[in-house]
């Protein structure tokens, strides 16, 4: 239906003017290459609605491109255009961008831009196009064969045998190709008589062509061929005949057949039996049956092969023969049978169980499996207790787990106790495999078995069995242990026992209990699997150190610091805590605490390049700029720019990583130390990611590590501070500044306070909303924190000052007296070790990360200096001083954008927000209902019922809107636009249908009143929309009376309202809108509550 | 222009190879079929960039190899010892006797046409993926080697071996559970970051190549081989050809093959294709390789496969059906998933190795018929990619439904020489 309208569109196009529009044609290549198929498509029709003249325009402007590039507008737009006209259904369409090609081609141009127009000509080139790609074999034969091939013409064949009179070489080639698209007695002649040609190549390339027709003219020039060259022609002759024989021309393999006993090698003879089996009639079958019976073993194979091929071959004829036939023949016609579902080899193979040979017999248990299914199973069973070759042993219990399932498990341990113990391990695979937990006590012998497979094998059961067991069923295998591997199969045993448990500490306590006093060795083999903090305590107080490095939990980080301080040249200690911190359990910010940390520990190359390595799995800010450091060390500058570009390049799915001046200016000197030849990949990853990076944004230092640039005193507090007179606050600040120093130092790259006072550090700017990132370090009963906007505080203190209730930890909104003020869990780092605050600041609500864990999770921050007020909307980040020693560094901030953002495209293409994420400036109406909240307009059924509607100041006539919105179940609004601020939108202006449409309420609507429809007007097409609940973006563009809707980038609407409604409305009603070409867009409540986000608007002329 | 000076060399050079090749005596010694199974395979590899390096590590023993570039070349000589013959035509190297099993580890434009040399040859065929370029090359491998009755195997092995991306566990466990409806059907399988299936976008290709000299150890002609003559940049070839579409496709081309075809297995779709495919993604440029965002995929029977390559369905399942999902990390809303699991009978035996396929004379695992189906899963998307629309195609024709440009790059003309 769209293309016919566009067919019309185009007519009236090339009628009314024969001159198209310049300023259209660079409006539409201003928005290549499009952002979406639907984009895509409406671009590509207004091009095609320009005319065929436009083609050699833009055509033209190829020539402004260097040579080797194709980074023009035009190419999008040309290449988009071929491929828009090459779907089938507007021959209107086709011819005309055909014409405009073909136009364009025949216009002066450079060679390469030809070959571009040529090839992308191919998807709709005809007959029109002939005499044009004629003219240009001369100059650029292959791409102007090619598509004229691909016309598939008689006149195109014409053509084509012309070029092969009148070209040469290279060209030549491309035209007998071409020429071997088509099976006119006329093409093959021409090929035939090439088949003989001078040119070896050309002679080649013919035949190839020749061997795939099943002309007999063919066959016989390939058996020509064959003669002088029988490497080639032999090849081609088998080829060609096996597809003529596939399509049911037979008559040649007996010609074939005697020719290749002539003078082929073995391969091809067999390949002539197989084309006889699978091919020939009757008596020479009969023959075959016979050859099979005496005919040498390459003969048998290649019969074997035709019988597992085609199905249509009977197979008694040759299993009479089965006990005559060598054993690999036998084992072919077992598997043979197995593919062709015959199922008298049943017996065969049953007989066949206890043959000697270990490669039939693995045959016939797989071909009797096949055939009898479920029945094998008692066969398979007396296989597995009585086979001794392993391999044989393998198959059969492969082929028994196929046929063991729910309702006979039960057979499993029957088999284990009756096979001989050389064919236990296996089976007790499989009952691993099958989770027989019933069977862990069984395990006991097997895992004191004499035989060393049963043994491993009976070890590596239990961590599958452990699950229907307790611990104390465990605790015996303990000792049973004598290697490294099995004590970790024990362990692995009882981790998957405690990640049954949510707190491991009821599955630890019990076990302490019992065994804590008598059996400390056994226990300490065990718990470094378990872990947990009651399991720590008891290892530290039993003083087990190897228990320790054996850890597999991080809990344990901390005392294994304390093990490495005192022994800094321990690598058993530095190698369990570096195994430790890349525990997935850890918060990344944690993770890059403990790397800094044990960084100075590592003595060698090899340790720094793994603790390097570690850093660049950490997708952190403060990685980085650690990395960034390391690029000046030569030892490990490679690794480090290694790690930092994996650091910073972008998700899977995500556009940008890390982004912003700093991370740029290290990414390029990691490109300056990274090597062409070994690091390839990534730096051409690296390259493309730099070509892109936005400086703008991410993180900015606000510490420099070396001074207090960028900090300043505290004067007063905020509302103190706004009522003073400029001279007098400057002349406090002086003050102010001036104390710094009796409390503020800077020392080892660390903010340092060693006052006795209360006068915080603040940052001279004032910041909105944003995300900060400060490492923090106190003393014994340290007190301190973070105020944010000038506003105390995300609280800093030592845990262990239980009687001011510190043992909640820090992070919390200390102050807060209505909303949470205490953190959500305690994440502190022992006192004197450095720990990260993440702290994320929007509107008035908090979130805090200690050490990459969730402490305060989205609280209100109250106004501390007054309680009515909501806290400021800006300020500056201040870091509290109370009478302790404190250290702060690595303090960066992220200033988070809080109105809706453009992004550059929709800049540069002149969009513009009208919704400013805050108020509702710039928009009139029902300003009760409609409320900001989150940046989002949101419409509750409120004192009006959300009937309201809410109109923008501002009037539009043409324009592109586009939004987000999220719906409720049964939620009803509109879109209006044309609008004028009175009366009903739908018929006054126009409005565009917001509805939930799956709700059952619904049921019986009207076609054009579905999402999207033009209300009353244009029935929108359905399925666009996201389920209820999520957001859904939605694009609206209007021109005069034509209107185009695309939701979540599906085009729903794309109508004329003057067309659509010559014959009437569909729903009968007077629209007087209809003739407004201009007025207010605005929402149209319907008593439902609907969300609207990230509005904005283009005005088009 | 120079272009058409290169072209000229590249004839003389082209000229040289193929009378080089005519008088080469062939002997062929046994042959397909005719191996003892205590035998040892011989293998080559035609391809010994950073890929067919890999293969060095695969079964067999290694006689022969093959590459354009002289560099690779001598680094593959160096690693693979004394006795390993060398060759810079593969044309050459199929006429060797006593090689059993040919690698391919080439860009995938020469996959089609390498498969269906080694296929006439006799030998048998262990090809790299995406397995071909086009679906049209696809169905030629298929028709060669069901010919020649070669052993073909794509070297992806999700379907039968290693843990699968994202879950943690193999194939099996979950081909149980689908097999066994217990997610119902049909089945919806999304391929995202948040099911553990990260798309790569790095292969994005640039669209501004200036022509740079020819490394005189490039052997560029047969580099482009049947690929549309482009002027040489070191963009183009070695590990970064997959940004362009006469080479590749991309990230779908690079990993495509690899999440696929667990899917398609699952599906039990390995006999059949998608009725259609939707896109959602930036118009792609005609030469290098964009982003998406989406890719979708229908069956005939509503069973779908989703490429969410924005990642845009934070919440999505691996596998969602009717009655139950299972998601990253094997966790599902079915009660008592792992007992279940343990309880089900395995699934149907697959040949898992290739010399076990090619001693047997049966069918691998993953082989030219299941494969070429996956591998037109990669081609729908590359197709409706480059056109930029959704399409609708028969899986039966395996032609696509009222779309002459989409039926256009079912088969793709080749440059000079070749032709499949």
């Amino acid at each position: 239906m769209k293309k016919r309208f566009f067919g019309i569109l185009l007519l009236v196009a090339i009628l009314s003017s024969s001159i198209f529009s310049q300023s259209k044609l660079d409006t539409v290549l201003m928005n290549l290459p499009a952002e979406s198929t639907a984009e895509l498509e409406l671009y590509m029709s207004q091009l095609a609605a320009l005319g065929p003249s436009a083609i050699p325009t833009m055509a033209q402007q190829l020539k402004n491109r260097l040579p080797g590039k194709f980074d023009l507008k035009e190419h999008y737009a040309l290449s988009g255009l071929a491929k828009y006209a090459g779907e089938s259904g507007d021959e209107a369409l086709r011819n005309s961008v055909e014409e405009g090609f073909v136009k364009a081609i025949d216009s002066e141009l450079d060679l390469e831009s030809e070959v571009f127009l040529i090839e992308q000509l191919r998807y709709i080139a005809t007959d029109k196009s002939l005499a044009s790609l004629a003219s240009k074999i001369k100059s650029i034969c292959e791409p102007a064969i090619q598509t004229i091939a691909s016309i598939e013409s008689e006149k195109a064949l014409n053509t084509l045998l012309k070029a092969l009179e009148e070209n040469q070489g290279y060209c030549r080639l491309a035209v007998i190709k071409a020429i071997g698209g088509y099976s006119t007695p006329e093409a093959i002649q021409a090929l035939i008589e090439v088949s003989t040609d001078r040119d070896v190549q050309i002679r080649r390339v013919a035949a190839e062509i020749l061997a795939e027709s099943t002309d007999s003219q063919a066959f016989n020039a390939l058996m020509s061929l064959a003669k002088t060259d029988p490497t080639l022609g032999n090849r081609l002759l088998i080829k060609n005949v096996s597809i003529q024989a596939g399509e049911g021309k037979t008559n040649k393999i007996q010609d074939l057949t005697n020719h290749i006993n002539a003078t082929g090698d073995l391969q091809q003879k067999t390949r002539c039996i197989e084309l006889q089996m699978m091919y020939l009639q009757n008596e020479e079958q009969k023959n075959l049956q016979k050859l099979f019976s005496r005919g040498t073993p390459e003969e048998q194979m290649a019969i074997v092969s035709a019988l597992k091929k085609d199905a249509a071959l009977p197979l008694d004829p040759y299993f009479k023969y089965f006990d005559k036939v060598p054993a690999k023949i036998q084992s072919g016609l077992l598997s043979a049978s197995a593919v062709r579902n015959y199922k008298p080899a049943i017996s065969m193979s049953r007989a066949l169980l206890t043959n000697s040979d270990p490669l039939l017999k693995i045959e016939a248990i797989r071909t009797l499996s096949r055939l009898a299914g479920s029945e094998s199973l008692p066969d398979l069973q007396k296989v597995i207790v009585s086979e001794k070759d392993p391999t044989v042993l393998k198959i059969a219990i492969s082929e028994l787990g196929h046929w063991v399932g729910e309702n006979n498990l039960d057979v499993l341990p029957k088999i284990l106790r009756e096979a001989p113990v050389e064919n236990k391990a296996q089976l007790i695979d499989l009952i691993a495999d099958r989770k027989l937990s019933d069977q862990l006590p069984e395990m006991e012998s097997y895992l004191l078995s004499s035989n060393a497979e049963v043994r491993k094998a009976a070890f590596n059961a239990l961590p599958s069995l452990a699950s229907g067991a307790t611990v104390t069923d465990l605790m015996p295998f303990i000792s049973i242990a004598e290697t490294p591997e099995e004590l970790e199969l024990i362990q692995k045993a009882f981790s998957e026992k405690a990640s049954e448990h949510a707190d491991v500490d009821s599955l630890v306590l019990p076990l302490l209990n019992t065994f804590g006093e008598s059996s400390p060795t056994l226990l300490s083999k065990i718990l470094p699997a378990i872990g947990g903090n009651s399991a720590l305590a008891y290892i530290k107080k039993q003083n087990i150190q190897s228990a320790l490095l054996d850890w597999k939990h991080p809990e344990a980080i901390p005392e294994l610091f304390k093990i490495l301080a005192a022994n800094p040249d321990d690598k058993d200690v530095f190698g369990s805590i570096v195994k430790l911190i890349n525990h997935p359990e850890l918060p990344v910010d944690q993770r890059v605490l403990y790397l800094r940390k044990i960084l100075p520990f590592a003595s060698n190359l090899e340790e720094k390049k793994r603790v390097i390595q570690l850093l660049g799995n950490t997708r952190s800010q403060i990685a980085f700029m650690v990395l960034r450091d390391l690029l000046n060390n030569d030892s490990v500058k490679v690794e480090a720019a290694r790690s930092l570009v994996n650091i910073s390049l972008p998700p899977a799915g995500e556009e940008f990583g890390l982004i912003g001046k700093e991370i740029k200016a290290g990414l390029m000197q990691a490109d300056t130390i990274l090597d062409d030849g070994a690091d390839a990949y990534t730096t051409s990853i690296l390259r493309r990611y730099l070509s892109i990076i936005p400086e703008e944004g991410g993180f900015k230092s606000l510490f420099n590590g070396k001074d207090l640039a960028g900090w300043q005193g505290l004067v007063e507090n905020p509302i103190a501070r706004d009522t003073m007179f400029a001279v007098d606050l400057l002349a406090r600040q002086i003050e102010a500044d001036a104390k710094i120093p009796q409390n503020w130092k800077v020392e080892d790259g660390a903010i340092v306070f060693f006052g006795e006072g209360y006068d915080n550090l603040c940052t001279v700017e004032s910041y909105r909303d944003f995300e900060l990132l400060v490492d923090w370090k106190i003393t014994k009963n340290g007190d301190s924190g973070i105020y944010l906007r000038g506003s105390p505080q995300v609280q800093i203190w030592d845990t262990s000052m239980t009687d001011i209730g510190a043992e909640v930890g820090s992070g919390g909104l200390y102050n807060n007296q209505e909303n949470e003020s205490k953190p959500l869990v305690v994440a502190d780092n022992a006192v004197g070790e450095w720990n990260t605050f993440r702290i994320i600041m929007i509107q008035d609500k908090v979130t805090v990360y200690l050490n990459g864990t969730l402490v305060t999770d989205r609280v209100t921050l109250e106004n501390y200096w007054n309680r009515e007020l909501p806290i400021f909307r800006s300020g500056p980040i201040e870091l509290q001083a109370h009478g302790t020693n404190l250290q702060f560094r690595d303090i960066y901030i992220r200033e988070i954008e809080s109105a809706p953002e453009l992004n550059n495209r929709e800049k540069s293409e002149g969009y513009t927000t009208i919704f400013n994420g805050i108020n509702l400036d710039g928009w009139v109406g029902n300003k009760t209902d409609y409320i900001v909240k989150d940046g989002e307009i949101v419409i509750y059924p409120g004192g009006s019922g959300g009937h309201g509607n809410l109109y923008t100041e501002k009037e539009y006539d043409n324009f592109i809107i586009r939004f987000e919105f999220k719906l409720t179940p049964g939620a009803n609004n509109g879109l209006g636009i044309h609008a004028p601020l009175e009366g009903d939108a739908a018929y006054v202006g126009k409005e565009i249908q917001i509805l939930d449409n799956s709700s059952p309420i619904y049921a019986n609507l009207k076609d054009y009143q579905y999402h999207g429809s033009v209300y009353g007007l244009v029935p929108a097409a359905k399925g666009a929309l996201k389920p209820v609940g999520e957001w859904n973006s939605e694009e609206v563009r209007v021109k005069g009376n034509q209107i185009w809707v695309t939701v979540n980038n599906k085009r729903i609407v794309f109508d004329d309202l003057d067309t659509a409604t010559r014959n009437g409305t569909l729903d009968g009603k007077e629209h007087p809108g209809l003739k407004r070409l201009k007025g207010h867009i605005g929402f149209l409540g319907h008593g439902s509550e609907v969300h609207f986000r990230n509005i904005r608007i283009k005005e088009e002329n | 222009m120079t272009e058409r000076r290169t072209r000229r060399d590249f004839i003389k050079k082209s000229s040289i190879a193929a009378g080089l090749f005519s008088i080469v005596p062939r002997h062929v010694l046994g042959g397909a079929g005719f191996i003892a199974p205590s035998d040892k395979l011989t293998k080559a590899i035609i391809g010994v960039g950073s890929m067919g390096m890999g293969h060095f590590n695969y079964e067999g023993e290694l006689v022969a190899i093959c590459d354009v570039d002289k560099n690779h070349l001598q680094k593959a000589a160096e690693r693979a010892g004394a006795g390993v013959k060398t060759f810079s035509d593969f044309r050459e190297l199929l006429q060797e006797p006593g090689i059993d099993v040919v690698h391919i580890a080439t860009p995938p434009h020469w996959h089609g046409l390498i498969s269906v040399a080694a296929a006439e040859a006799g030998k048998d065929i262990w090809c790299e993926k995406p397995m071909t370029r086009t679906i049209g090359e696809g169905l030629a491998v298929q028709k060669a080697v069901e010919r020649a009755g070669s052993m073909f195997r794509l070297n992806t092995w999700f379907r039968f071996t290693s843990n699968l991306y994202g879950m943690g566990v193999p194939v099996k466990p979950i081909k149980k559970l689908v097999e066994n409806r217990v997610f119902g059907w049909p089945l919806k399988i999304t391929l995202s970051a948040t099911t553990g299936f990260n798309w790569k976008f790095y292969w994005s290709g640039r669209t501004d190549l200036e022509p740079y000299p020819v490394p005189p150890e490039l052997d560029y002609d047969m580099w482009l081989g049947p690929a549309p003559f482009k002027p040489y940049n070191p963009d183009r070839v070695h590990i970064k050809f997959r940004g362009y579409w006469d080479y590749d496709g991309g990230g779908l081309g690079d990993m495509g093959q690899h999440y696929m075809d667990p899917a398609q297995y699952l599906l039990e779709k390995d006999h059949t294709s998608p009725v259609s495919v939707q896109v959602d993604a930036p118009q792609q440029h005609p030469d290098a390789v964009g982003t998406w965002r989406r890719l979708e995929y229908t069956y005939a029977d509503g069973c779908k496969i989703v490429l969410d390559g924005a990642n845009q369905d934070k919440n999505a399942a691996f596998i969602e059906g009717p009655q139950g999902k299972l998601y990253k990390g094997m966790r599902s809303d079915v009660n008592n998933l792992d007992s279940l699991i343990a309880s089900l009978p395995d699934p149907e035996p697959q040949i898992t190795t290739f010399s076990e396929s090619v001693k047997r004379r049966e069918k691998f695992a993953l082989n030219e018929m299941n494969g070429h189906r996956s591998c037109t899963l990669i081609n729908l998307g590359v197709t409706a990619l480059r056109l930029g629309r959704n399409l609708n195609f028969n899986p039966d024709t395996q032609r696509f439904e009222d779309d002459e440009a989409a039926n256009k790059m079912i088969h793709q003309p080749m440059r000079g020489e070749w032709s499949i």
